[in-house]
This record gives structure tokens, C-alpha cells and sequence, in this order.
């Protein structure tokens, strides 16, 4: 399967608001209550189509211990998207947001297109509001989703809505440039860069077809 | 009031000497000051040092922790009653942790020895290299050739000597030849070190007696009197014993009672230059002074011997039980306990060793207040058991003191409301339900796969505790916390709802009566996180205690699987002692920190297998990706138990455990490379992420890594086997 697009999307959020079982759902569209709590990152892949182009999601699922963060942070290199997770009905993995956010900050890209989720909304012990969140995302620029990882609720949607916005970025620049540069390199992979001006990094890396996909 | 002379009157003074010698020699101002600190005090808490050097708390830890890293200093931990603390109303006084620092003379005599060794080898060895030195050169292209290249040179025609490269005449070089210089270098080095040395023969005869080795702790006199008026360092540091009321109380004995007895053998090692020099001489050309005279060494002698002449390996008994020399050199700071290792070092095939001897130690024990030797414990197991007993009982204590633990809410006075989190006993109270939960979560997801976690455990704390631990006391503390979510949830669907809350299902009352074993687990890391403040819990903890427990849980014998329990909190305790850094951020870039070991790893890989090295490399697949996880984790999340469980026997029985994981992850890259070669990012990652379909039998891993090994000892080692690769060469024969 080959792919246009390749965008690196980072999962962050604190130890168990449920970030493995959202990409066990997006990827392999399962849920397993019983997965092992994950140390570094783990890694998946999705193809998706936009606008007719074959986009590849790399999603990186990262550890939400605080001990492993100096570690996580290398992960973000690179990233375009970052999907935020929190559990609605724990109201200090919300709060932690903020420190997430400045996380992203710190290390990422700085156009990076940032998804707020609320999950585990199947559960009826809700604390933070839908309100409450928006304004938080809002405030900083990033759009918010609420999903539930166990019935499948909103997680489609919300990497859908990541890629979209990226794709969007990205093609608009492309559009700019077309009658530049590289006029012509329809349906060459590429791995994407908001902010350089080289957007076509490494085109070679990602060219062969991936094996696992 | 004691002074100074009758505290420390078990250490020589020539012995002192040379510590003060060396620290003066080789460590800066700052390191010879603190250990001058811990000569005069013999055995003092971090806090008493700080106010004693008035240092910057950092730099003191840096010196420290560098001291202990180089196993000058030994530290233990004593939980002591909290100063300016008031007993509680049933008179406990609570209890804080203090870290107490000590100098190891034992093992710095050792260090001392192997250090000069080392120094004097590479002399040697410079020397050597320079008696090799080209004695030709090509003028034009600087090219240089030996004696014995000339042949390669010589043109039949001319019988002139040519450049093989550029065909130009080669001169002889007048910089080669024997350079005098490092004659002059070994001269210099033998009279600089002659004081060294000097003491070193001072301190030939003394024996360790155990309190030499483990020191109780020191009373600072000026530290605690007139504190506020004089804190003035006198020059002549009166210091004296504590007392004995504040010595550790009867139930803590387990701790600070058991030392190691084992050094209080006569050690009768005699150190004679001239002979030693002669014989080594004969068999091994440099001149390996100190070699093979360490301390209570003898075993490694042999091997030093076996090597050496070519002998057989023929054990010599001893009547006293002798340490490893790779103990002594690896930090010893484990801390006194009834069964101090989790494995022997020595292990034969750990397969074939199933008994629970293995975890004994060839160091005398301590059987409840007696002493044994190893011989003696295993010709009796019910020894043995006694001492399971023992440790089951001080586990015990500690379980229930930290189990138990609740306020009591009938005493609510104002100082301790639950809902002023200000430094209450509640604030702590609500700090653990929080650890507490997090640990939950991650003991009930253990190893998913296999059944054995969620099964009723077979030996179930109610049994061996007393009534005021009830089973699912842990999951009371957490479901008193959530008691809004599982009220409300009992109304939704109990199947669905059990998976996301606790207490939402009706299944509630049962879970709570029988327990499992993943609730074994739970309490365990809780009584770990709460016993190590500074390491706590950190995900992925869980992944090294669930293999253990699963082990000796499943003992065939039920007289040792009763003890499970407390056995796999010590067997767990030793583990973490070693691979702890993994687990502290602040230790992230230290030279035991995981980004060390990770670029180590990749730097043998890089020796052993260029071209995977060079995939991974130029794919930006980087140590951290992968390789963070299966060394934090001692690569347990990447295989199945079975296979864990036999990988780990191989890890604890080599002396330099750690140092095997690293060729390990190695041979499992090399193992894998056809994939990875032809894999692209994406394919690798996931490869890299989940090996354990693709990898091959877990013995193949094991004998893979053992190769690349040896390889590499004996390149290092050349026609100078060196001690410690000696010792790693003989152990990895065993682990075989």
C-alpha cells in the first residue's frame, strides 16, 4: 500500500486516561482493558483517505509517567499533530493538560495541530465538562473531541480531523508553491514538515511500500 | 563522654593513613575533605555531613554518589524515630528513613590494589607497544614499517629498502627504538606511588572485624549539643557511639543485625613483593604486583592461576567462606538482610537450580541472632526455614505498619482534620490511596496473557497476618476514594462498567474476600514504594516483580511458596538495587543511567553488526524507540514469561549482570538483522516494538550474546588477560 502523505502524530496524557486503548481502537479498532502499561512509546500505523490522497499516520503512544517524560520528549521531534488525552472523570489528568501543552511547546513543532480528547465519556462518573474543556482548548488554539476508546465513540473522528487540519496546511502551501519548485511531484511520497520551507524531507525514506501495513 | 580514638578504635590508624593518602593523591579537595569527615565520624547520616561541610546539598550528593560509584563509601538506610517527632498515643514514635554514609575500608584496600594494578599494566603495556615502535619511514607518504616488514620493502635488485605504497626509499626512523621514556615513566610511577604502597604493606594483617565493614551509625557530639551557638568544626571532631536507646530497636535487627559475618575470617593473604613479583614473573611477563592479592579472594586467585599456568581449575577450601572478587568490586551496598542476593553469582546451570539455596549467598547467614556458614544451612533446611520465618516476620511487620495504616477518624481533633490537607497524617493518608490506585492499575494488567495473576492466591495474607489485616484492605482504601463512582455506577451495566471502575460490579463482595495474585503484587510495590521514598513506584516496576513472584509463588513445595510473599519483596529489594537508576530521572545522564547503557548497547552493535547499526542509524530508529524499554524492563514486556523467567537466570547468575543485558540486546539485533535490513522504518519499529513473535528460541539469544562476549574479551584481553575479564570469562562459564 503505498501511501502521499505521511504524518507523525504523537498520543500524550497522563498514566491511564486511557491513550493505548485510543490508538488499539483507531489502529486495530479493538479494545483490550488488559494491556500493559506502556514504557517509552509504542508505535502504529493507519492509512486513511483525504481528498483523494493516500494519508499515512504514524501514531506514536507515549508513556504517561512522570518519571519517563524526559524520555518522551524525543519523541516529539518531528511530530505535526499531537492528540492530547484526558479522562473526564478525573479532573487532574485534565489539569495536567496545561503541562502537556507546554510539553508540546517546548519540543515540538511549533505549528503543530493540537486535538484535545476527552475520553471514557461511556462512563456515567463524569467531573469535567464539556464546557470546561472546550474553553481550555479554545484558549489554546487546539480543537477538542471526546471519545470513548470502549464503544469506539469519536476516535475515528477525531485522527480524521488531526490529519485534516495537517493536510490542509500542508496542501495549502503545496498549492502556493506548485507553480514554483516542485511542480509535478503528485502521488511522490513525502514526509511532512510544517514549518521548513522543504516540505519533501525525505522523500526516499518512506518510499518503499510498508510491509506491515 | 567517648572521643574520638575509642570510636573509631576498630579502624587501624595506618589503615586511615592510606585512605587520607589516596583521597589526597587522587581526589580533588572536595572528595578528601568528606571522606576526612567519615574517617573521623566512622558511620554518618547525609544531613550530618552537610552541616559538617557546610556544602551545597548537591555537591554533596554529586561527591557522594561518585564516591559510592567508585566503592569508596557504602551507604545504608536506618529508619530511625523523626526527630522533634511526639509518639503518637500508643507511644510509637514515627519513624523516618536516614541515609547513613560509611567508608568500605574492606573493599578500598581492593580498589586501592586493582587501581595500581591497572596503572602499572598500562605502564607496562606502553612500554611494550614502544619497544615495538616502526624503525623504518617513508619520507614521502610518512608511511612506517617494522623489523619485521622489511622483507615487503626489500627490492632483490637494489637491495635498497622501498615504500610499498609510494615506492620511495624508506629511512630509518630515528624517533623509533626504545624510548627510555617510559623506563623512566615506571621509575617515576613506583617511587610517586612508594607511600601507597608502603601503607598498603602497613595494612597487610588487619582484620575485618564486622563492625569495621558495617558500622553502626556515629554520634556527632557537636552536632547535637549547643547547636544554636557553637556549629564550629573542630579540628578534633569529637564524635562517640550512640547510645543504645536510639540503636535500632529489636524488630529492625533483621536490618542492622545481620551484617555479614563472613568478614570477620581471617584474611592471611600476605602481600610479599619479591616473591610475587618472581613468580608472575615466570608465567605472565609483566610484573602484576598487586594482582591476586585482594582481600578474601581466593576463588579468583584460582582462576588467576588457572589462567595463568594452565592448570585445572581445582577449587581450594577454605574454612572460612570467602566473597567474590567481582562482589567486591561491583557495589556491595545491599543492604543487610537475612537472604541477601537474590542469586548466587556463581550459580551453576540455573536451570537445574530450583531450590530456593540459590538465593543464598556464600556469605555466613544470620539464623535468628546465629551464625551459620552456607554448608551449614544447606545440609538442614529447617535452618532454613527458620530463616523465612524470620524475614516472613519482619515482612510482616512492615506490611501491617504500612497496610494498616489509617487514621483514626475518631480522634479527629483540629490539628487533624482530613479535609485541611495541610501536613497532616490524612494528607499522607491521601497521598498513598493515590499511589495505591496507580499501582492497582498497573498490578491488574500484569502479564494479561497468562491467567496466574488473576487467580486466588495460594497463600493469602490473611493467613499469616494477624486480624487487623483484612484481605482487600487495599481495595477498601482506593473504593473509599472513589466513593462516588461506584455508587453511581452500580446503576449501569456491571459488565461494562467493571472494566473502567473498580467497585461498580457485584462481583465487589467476592473479589474482596478471595484475593488474588496480582493483589499480592499490589501490596508488595506498595510496601516498596513506601519503604524507598526516593525511587517510590514507577510503571514498569510492575513488569519486574510480576516475574519473580510468579516464581517462587509456584514453588512445588509448599514450605517455601508460603513465604512467597516476603521472599519476592527481598529477591525484588536486590534486583531494584542494581537496575534502580533505570528508574530515577535524576540519574538519566550519570554513567549508570539508561541513556549510558542505551548508547553502550549501540556501540557494541555498531562493533558486532555494522550494517544493522548503519539501518538503524540512517533510519533515525533511536536507542529510546526501542531499546528503553527492554533495558528498563530487563526485556520482560519482550517475550513471554517462560522465556523471561530463563533469560533472567542467565542475567542474575553473571557477576556483571548488567553488563550481559547489553549483549543481550545486541544479539537479539543480530538475530533479527535479515528483517531489519530489508525493513523500513515503519516495519522495524514494529518489529523492534513487538519481538517476541519474531524471536527465536530464548537459549539461541542466550548463547548468541555469550559469544559476542567472548569475543570481545578476548580481543580486549590480548596476551594479558586482564583480572576482571578473567573473572567474567570464568563466570560466563558457568553461566553456560
Amino acid at each position: 500500500m503505498s501511501y502521499d502523505y505521511l504524518f507523525k502524530i504523537v498520543l500524550v496524557g497522563d498514566c491511564g486516561v486511557g491513550k493505548t486503548q485510543i490508538r488499539n481502537r483507531y489502529t486495530l479498532d479493538e479494545f483490550n482493558p488488559q494491556s500493559k502499561s506502556t514504557i517509552g512509546v509504542e508505535f502504529a500505523f493507519k492509512t486513511v483517505n483525504i481528498d483523494g490522497n493516500e494519508v499515512k499516520g504514524q501514531i506514536w503512544d507515549t508513556s504517561g509517567e512522570e518519571r519517563y517524560r524526559a524520555i518522551t520528549s524525543a519523541y516529539y521531534r518531528g511530530s505535526v499533530g499531537a492528540v492530547l488525552v484526558y479522562d473526564v472523570t478525573k479532573p487532574k489528568t485534565f489539569e495536567a493538560l496545561e503541562n502537556w501543552a507546554s510539553q508540546l511547546r517546548q519540543y515540538a513543532d511549533e505549528n503543530i495541530v493540537v486535538c484535545v480528547v476527552g475520553n471514557k465519556i461511556d462512563l456515567p462518573t463524569r467531573e469535567v465538562s464539556t464546557a470546561e474543556a472546550e474553553r481550555f482548548a479554545r484558549g489554546n488554539g487546539f480543537f477538542y473531541m471526546e471519545t470513548s476508546a470502549l464503544d469506539g465513540t469519536g476516535v475515528e473522528s477525531a485522527f480524521r480531523q488531526v490529519m485534516k487540519k495537517i493536510f490542509e496546511i500542508v496542501d495549502s502551501r503545496q498549492q502556493a508553491r506548485k507553480k514554483t519548485v516542485r511542480a509535478g511531484s503528485i502521488g511522490k511520497t513525502r514526509s511532512i514538515k510544517l514549518t521548513d520551507a522543504d516540505d519533501v524531507a525525505e522523500p526516499s525514506k518512506f518510499s518503499s511500500c510498508c510491509k506491515q501495513m | 563522654m567517648e572521643t574520638e580514638d575509642q570510636t573509631n578504635d576498630d579502624i587501624p590508624e595506618n589503615l586511615k593513613r592510606l585512605v587520607r593518602i589516596m583521597l589526597r593523591a587522587f581526589y580533588s579537595f572536595e572528595h578528601s575533605l568528606i571522606l576526612d569527615i567519615l574517617i573521623r565520624n566512622r558511620c554518618i547520616k547525609e544531613e550530618e555531613i552537610l552541616t559538617l561541610c557546610k556544602f551545597d546539598k548537591k555537591q554533596l550528593r554529586a561527591i557522594l554518589t561518585t564516591m559510592k560509584m567508585e566503592k569508596i563509601l557504602k551507604s545504608k538506610t536506618l529508619s530511625e524515630p523523626t526527630p522533634g517527632a511526639e509518639p503518637d498515643e500508643n507511644g510509637v514514635v514515627p519513624k523516618s528513613k536516614f541515609v547513613y554514609y560509611f567508608i568500605n575500608y574492606r573493599t578500598t584496600i581492593n580498589i586501592i590494589k586493582f587501581k595500581l594494578h591497572k596503572m602499572r599494566e598500562k605502564i607496562e603495556s606502553q612500554e611494550r607497544d614502544n619497544s615495538n615502535r616502526a624503525s623504518f619511514i617513508c619520507p614521502m607518504c610518512k608511511n612506517t614499517y617494522t623489523d619485521l616488514q622489511v622483507d615487503q620493502l626489500l627490492d632483490p635488485m637494489s637491495g635498497k629498502l622501498f615504500c610499498s605504497y609510494c615506492r620511495s626509499e624508506v629511512e630509518e626512523d630515528a624517533s623509533a627504538g626504545p624510548k627510555t621514556d617510559s623506563r623512566t615513566l615506571l621509575a617515576k610511577f613506583n617511587t610517586q606511588i612508594a607511600p601507597i604502597y608502603d601503607a598498603l604493606r602497613e595494612t597487610e594483617n588487619i582484620e575485618f572485624t564486622p563492625t569495621m565493614t558495617d558500622p553502626n551509625p556515629s554520634f556527632v557530639q557537636y552536632l547535637h549539643s549547643d547547636k544554636d551557638d557553637d556549629v564550629f568544626v573542630g579540628s578534633d571532631g569529637r564524635v562517640t557511639r550512640k547510645t543504645e536507646s536510639s540503636q535500632p530497636k529489636d524488630g529492625d535487627g533483621w536490618r542492622s543485625g545481620a551484617s555479614r559475618p563472613g568478614f570477620a575470617d581471617d584474611i592471611n593473604i600476605i602481600i610479599d613483593h619479591e616473591e610475587n613479583v618472581k613468580a608472575r614473573n615466570k608465567s605472565c611477563e609483566g610484573t602484576t604486583i598487586l594482582a591476586g592479592q585482594f582481600y578474601g579472594c581466593q576463588k579468583d586467585e584460582d582462576y588467576l592461576a588457572d589462567f595463568e599456568t594452565g592448570n585445572t581449575f581445582k577449587p581450594v577450601r577454605r574454612d572460612d567462606e570467602i566473597e567474590d572478587i567481582d562482589d567486591l568490586l561491583r557495589n556491595t551496598e545491599q543492604p543487610a538482610i537475612v537472604k541477601p542476593k537474590p542469586v548466587n553469582p556463581r550459580a551453576r546451570d540455573p536451570i537445574e537450580e530450583s531450590s530456593e539455596d540459590e538465593f543464598i549467598d556464600s556469605d555466613a547467614l544470620t539464623v535468628q541472632g546465629k551464625e551459620y556458614s552456607y554448608e551449614e544451612i544447606s545440609e538442614d533446611p529447617s535452618l532454613v526455614e527458620q530463616m523465612t520465618e524470620a524475614e516472613q516476620n519482619a515482612y510482616q511487620e512492615y506490611m501491617t505498619q504500612q497496610m494498616a495504616y489509617i487514621p483514626d477518624e475518631e480522634k479527629n481533633s483540629s490539628s487533624n482534620d482530613p479535609l485541611s490537607n495541610t501536613g497532616n497524617t490524612w494528607d499522607e493518608y491521601f497521598k498513598d490511596n493515590e499511589l495505591l490506585s496507580q499501582i492497582e492499575k498497573d498490578a491488574r494488567r500484569l502479564y494479561p496473557d497468562i491467567s496466574f495473576f488473576s487467580e486466588p492466591a495460594k497463600y493469602p495474607a490473611v493467613e499469616f497476618i494477624n486480624e487487623s489485616y483484612k484481605t482487600g484492605m487495599l481495595k477498601m482504601r482506593i473504593s473509599k476514594r472513589n466513593v462516588t463512582s461506584s455508587q453511581s455506577a452500580k446503576a449501569r451495566n456491571g459488565a461494562i462498567v467493571m472494566k473502567e471502575s473498580k467497585n461498580g460490579d457485584e462481583d465487589d463482595d467476592l473479589e474482596c474476600k478471595v484475593e488474588k495474585n496480582w493483589e499480592v503484587v499490589e501490596r508488595l510495590l506498595f510496601v516498596y514504594a513506601k519503604l524507598n521514598q526516593g525511587t517510590k513506584y514507577i510503571q514498569g516496576m510492575n513488569e519486574i516483580i510480576g516475574p519473580i513472584y510468579f516464581v517462587l509463588s509456584q514453588d512445588p513445595d509448599s514450605k517455601w511458596s508460603r513465604y512467597a510473599e516476603a521472599d519476592t519483596f527481598y529477591c525484588f529489594t536486590q534486583v531494584m538495587s542494581e537496575i534502580r537508576d533505570n528508574f530515577i530521572q535524576s540519574m538519566d545522564e550519570s554513567t549508570s543511567g539508561i541513556h549510558a547503557l542505551m548508547a553502550q548497547t549501540f556501540t557494541l552493535l555498531k562493533k558486532h553488526d555494522y550494517s544493522v547499526w548503519q539501518v538503524l542509524n540512517d533510519q533515525e530508529i533511536r536507542p529510546q524507540f526501542f531499546l528503553f524499554r527492554w533495558m528498563t524492563l530487563l526485556l520482560s514486556q519482550e517475550m513471554r514469561i517462560p522465556d523471561t523467567i530463563r533469560l533472567w537466570d542467565s542475567l542474575f547468575s553473571d557477576s556483571k549482570r548488567f553488563e550481559f543485558l547489553k549483549y543481550v540486546c545486541v544479539a537479539i539485533l543480530t538475530l533479527i538483522r535479515e528483517d531489519l535490513i530489508s525493513g523500513d522504518f515503519g516495519f522495524n519499529m514494529k518489529l523492534l516494538q513487538n519481538t517476541s513473535d519474531v524471536l527465536p528460541d530464548v537459549l539461541i539469544i542466550i548463547r548468541k550474546a555469550d559469544e559476542l562476549r567472548q569475543k570481545d574479551l578476548r580481543k580486549n584481553s590480548g596476551p594479558h588477560i586482564n583480572l576482571l575479564s578473567k573473572a567474567q570469562l570464568a563466570n560466563s562459564h558457568f553461566a553456560r
